[in-house]
């Protein structure tokens, strides 16, 4: 009974240990959850891929002095590491299926924005715009793969 | 046996203190956070002088980075495969103080999580 209870102590320390550690660190910036539309821009349509990205919050500081060095600058949450998938676009009449490749964040941080390969912004349209109107031709097709087109223009 | 118990017995009771001691440290609403301070004011010590105190906006803010919408890359001079929407905490107003040797700088008034203008690398 005393090492039944003393290996559950040892997982409660362990559970405790990560709280602990939770609530210290200062930044929240993580991995979630997005679905991001892909364009055919000759059919028309778009389709819904699921990836994962990085949101959160990040520790910043507006300087008093504006002439300070670079050591005031601003971190904001984006990607440490990242991998392409690339996913299968369906045809439509005239147009064959093809293959899209987009960027899925494997881990986050906060950094500086390095704009050498993002666009750093206020804001954006979002990960999940789609050019054609969603009230023309409201025909939803699902496809095999793990995509569901949103919906197609007649 | 039984001094394994008591040190375990121990160190527990002491991360469930430093636990508890971190979840009152925080008013209201900022735990939700988990740890990352609401933008607010808070004194610079740097400037800060014996009754002349300056204030300076700091705490978290919310940020996100996503693929560029095909959409806004053919509009994009050089395209970028990825889209960063950041806000800062920065000040709402503030007013303008000069040092001696003409050094000028801002005394925080007011802060809100705005556009940021100190993060591209």
């Amino acid at each position: 009974e005393l090492f039944a209870l003393y290996h559950r102590m040892k997982t409660i320390n362990c559970y405790l240990l990560i709280l602990c550690w939770k609530a210290i660190c200062g930044n929240i910036c993580e991995l979630s959850n997005i679905t991001i539309a892909v364009e055919k821009e000759e059919c028309r349509f778009c389709i819904s891929v699921n990836a994962t990205w990085c949101s959160g919050y990040c520790f910043t500081r507006d300087p008093v002095y504006k002439y300070s060095p670079v050591s005031s600058v601003q971190q904001i949450c984006t990607f440490k590491e990242l991998v392409y998938e690339t996913v299968k676009i369906p045809g439509c009449t005239d147009h064959a299926e093809s293959f899209y490749s987009y960027p899925v964040a494997t881990e986050c941080h906060c950094e500086s924005c390095d704009t050498d390969n993002t666009d750093c912004t206020v804001r954006g349209l979002g990960p999940n715009y789609c050019s054609f109107n969603q009230n023309q031709g409201k025909e939803v097709i699902i496809c095999l793969l793990h995509c569901r087109i949103l919906y197609k223009n007649d | 046996i039984m001094d394994y118990y008591g040190k375990y017995a121990a160190v527990t009771v002491v991360m469930l203190s430093v636990f508890l001691h971190i979840l009152h440290s925080f008013p209201d609403g900022e735990f939700l956070m988990q740890g990352c301070p609401e933008c607010k004011l808070g004194e610079n010590r740097f400037f800060s002088k014996p009754g002349a105190p300056i204030y300076q906006c700091t705490g978290c803010c919310f940020s996100r980075a996503y693929p560029t919408p095909m959409r806004s890359k053919k509009t994009m001079l050089v395209p970028k495969n990825i889209t960063s929407e950041a806000t800062c905490c920065v000040a709402k107003a503030f007013t303008k103080i000069t040092l001696k040797d003409n050094v000028k700088i801002e005394n925080h008034t007011d802060c809100h999580c705005s556009t940021c203008y100190y993060h591209k690398s």
